[in-house]
């Protein structure tokens, strides 16, 4: 498999570097204590702790959808801030749990949308869009395998069809790094590996760096080039999948689940 | 023989609003009726003088008066549908800046809240008065209250509609970088369509009764002549009238019923 090596040439831009970012909420409740790292151009990245560790948190802070309240956002060499927020993130796609496509409208506009931070004309307003962006959405559609549900209103799709369609959306912007907030949380094991097969392929393919929080010990196995373990906001692990030990697992889940889970998650080591 | 029951609550009895609330209603009214001179001797009088006014209402139409009628009723009709659609046009910005959830800044939100609760605190006929002394007798001042008020209800309206949006495809818009007003179109309203028309279809038919009384104030329509005919106890007359609103209310009640089914169930819907 010509899966990028960990760490691309020195030269390269980096395509995320945090430095010191941390995140508090109004009211006090820190979500992500401040930490640092560096995830290098063509990366899979694998986010992972328990529920309410901050991984989303942490996910929202690299678009600028939940602000960083210490610290510094550097994507692909540009300083997140009120004014780059929409550079940085025309060149980012988003997947997310809940698929969050609009439902009403049809599968086509949806992954439109991703063209809409090219497309600042009252036009796009009106859902307008230049043959370009319809060229892009259709080869988007095309690499999830959903051309012929491309007039359908969204909401009609089964979850792994939406979830395609989320992936389409996140293609159409020509991302450099792609956030996925738990992609396959919502979907059965063979839908999930599709998927998650999916990002791989645009992963090696494209070379777009991809930071995706997972659950399963299984599937972070089998796709991820580096593990980062989060716990109750805090970095508690960075490293290869193969040093993700049960030891690990007993740290970032409690002990029971690691005993639990093990080795192998239903479908994920198939 | 009846089984012994308990409320779904710690104690077993009945929440205590649940028993409060409708014995406290019921005293605030005996307290209250001396107030507004209701007593039940008074109603049974007034029996016979409805009866008699009823079968005043059975009587042969006026036929030479029925090319009259059907004007007035189109102009009553043609001032209802101009009305309804400036203020549609007009409450859409509105209602953006009212919605807690678009608005671009919370004092923008409370000032358009403010106006829009302004246009709506005296009733169509009161502002027909105004419009009068400002314009002239005519349709014109009608179309003007009604719209004024239209506006104030129907941005209120709206803007609950659009705050009652999802706010997870919001959330996938802005993160393609989508500029706030591209939010509203793509994310936004597709959402609050259904509630959208729904409301524009009920405030047309609120404005066709509307429009009927404004005449009462030489604001143009039906309302003139009904209050003529009433005056003048010309029955053969009003029965037409009042059958005329009937028919045209109740038309458009259907229509709206159709429309409304067909926005939020898709084209085609039964």
């Amino acid at each position: 498999m010509d899966r990028p090596a960990i760490g691309m040439p020195a030269t390269a831009t980096p395509s995320v570097v945090l430095r010191g970012v941390g995140t508090r909420y109004p009211g006090g409740v820190t979500a992500l204590e401040p930490l640092s790292l560096t995830i290098p151009a063509g990366q899979f990245v694998a986010l992972v702790g328990a529920s309410g560790a901050g991984k989303s948190t942490l996910l929202r802070t690299l678009n600028g959808l939940v602000p960083a309240t210490s610290g510094e956002v550097v994507i692909d060499g540009i300083t997140l801030s009120r004014s780059t927020l929409r550079a940085i993130r025309a060149r980012t796609g988003m997947i997310f749990q809940q698929f969050n496509l609009v439902g009403r409208l049809n599968v086509m506009t949806n992954v439109l949308t991703g063209r809409l931070s090219h497309r600042r004309g009252l036009a796009s307003l009106f859902h307008r869009f230049p043959r370009e962006d319809f060229d892009i959405a259709h080869e988007a559609l095309d690499r999830v395998g959903l051309t012929d549900k491309a007039w359908e209103r969204a909401d009609r799709l089964s979850g792994g069809q939406q979830q395609r369609v989320g992936i389409a959306r996140a293609l159409a912007q020509q991302p450099r790094l792609i956030l996925a907030d738990e992609p396959v949380a919502s979907l059965d094991p063979g839908t999930s590996i599709e998927i998650l097969d999916l990002l791989a392929a645009i992963n090696r393919r494209d070379g777009v760096t991809i930071v995706v929080s997972l659950h399963q010990p299984g599937y972070v196995r089998r796709y991820a080039d580096r593990v980062i373990g989060l716990k109750r906001g805090a970095l508690a692990f960075d490293g290869p999948p193969e040093a993700m030990d049960d030891a690990m697992l007993a740290t970032l889940y409690g002990a029971d689940a690691a005993a639990t889970s093990g080795r192998g998650d239903v479908g994920a080591d198939a | 023989m009846s089984v012994p029951t308990r409320s779904p609550t710690p104690s077993g009895r009945p929440p205590p609003a649940l028993i409060l609330l409708p014995v406290g209603v019921v005293a605030l009214l005996v307290a209250t009726a001396p107030l507004l001179d209701v007593d039940a001797k008074r109603l049974l009088h007034a029996v016979p003088a409805l009866l008699d006014f009823a079968g005043h209402l059975f009587v042969a139409p006026d036929w030479a008066y029925l090319p009259d009628l059907l004007r007035r009723m189109l102009e009553t009709l043609e001032m209802t549908l101009i009305a309804t659609l400036v203020a549609t046009v007009l409450s859409m910005p509105l209602a953006v800046l009212a919605a807690r959830n678009a608005s671009p800044h919370p004092a923008v939100f409370h000032a358009a809240r403010q106006v829009l609760s302004a246009m709506r605190a005296l009733p169509e006929l009161v502002w027909a008065l105004v419009f009068v002394s400002a314009v002239g007798l005519g349709p014109l001042p009608g179309i003007l209250a009604m719209a004024l008020v239209t506006v104030g209800f129907m941005g209120k309206a709206f803007a609950e509609a659009i705050e009652m949006a999802d706010p997870r495809p919001v959330e996938g818009v802005r993160a393609v970088g989508a500029t706030r007003v591209q939010v509203v179109s793509f994310a936004l309203l597709p959402q609050a369509l259904p509630d959208l028309v729904g409301t524009t279809v009920y405030v047309l038919d609120h404005n066709v009764r509307s429009a009927a009384i404004l005449g009462l104030v030489g604001a143009g329509g039906i309302g003139y002549d009904m209050v003529m005919a009433m005056r003048l106890y010309e029955f053969d007359r009003l029965t037409p009238i009042a059958v005329a609103i009937y028919l045209v209310v109740t038309v458009l009640d259907r229509l709206s019923d159709r429309l409304r089914a067909r926005v939020i169930h898709g084209r085609g819907a039964p």
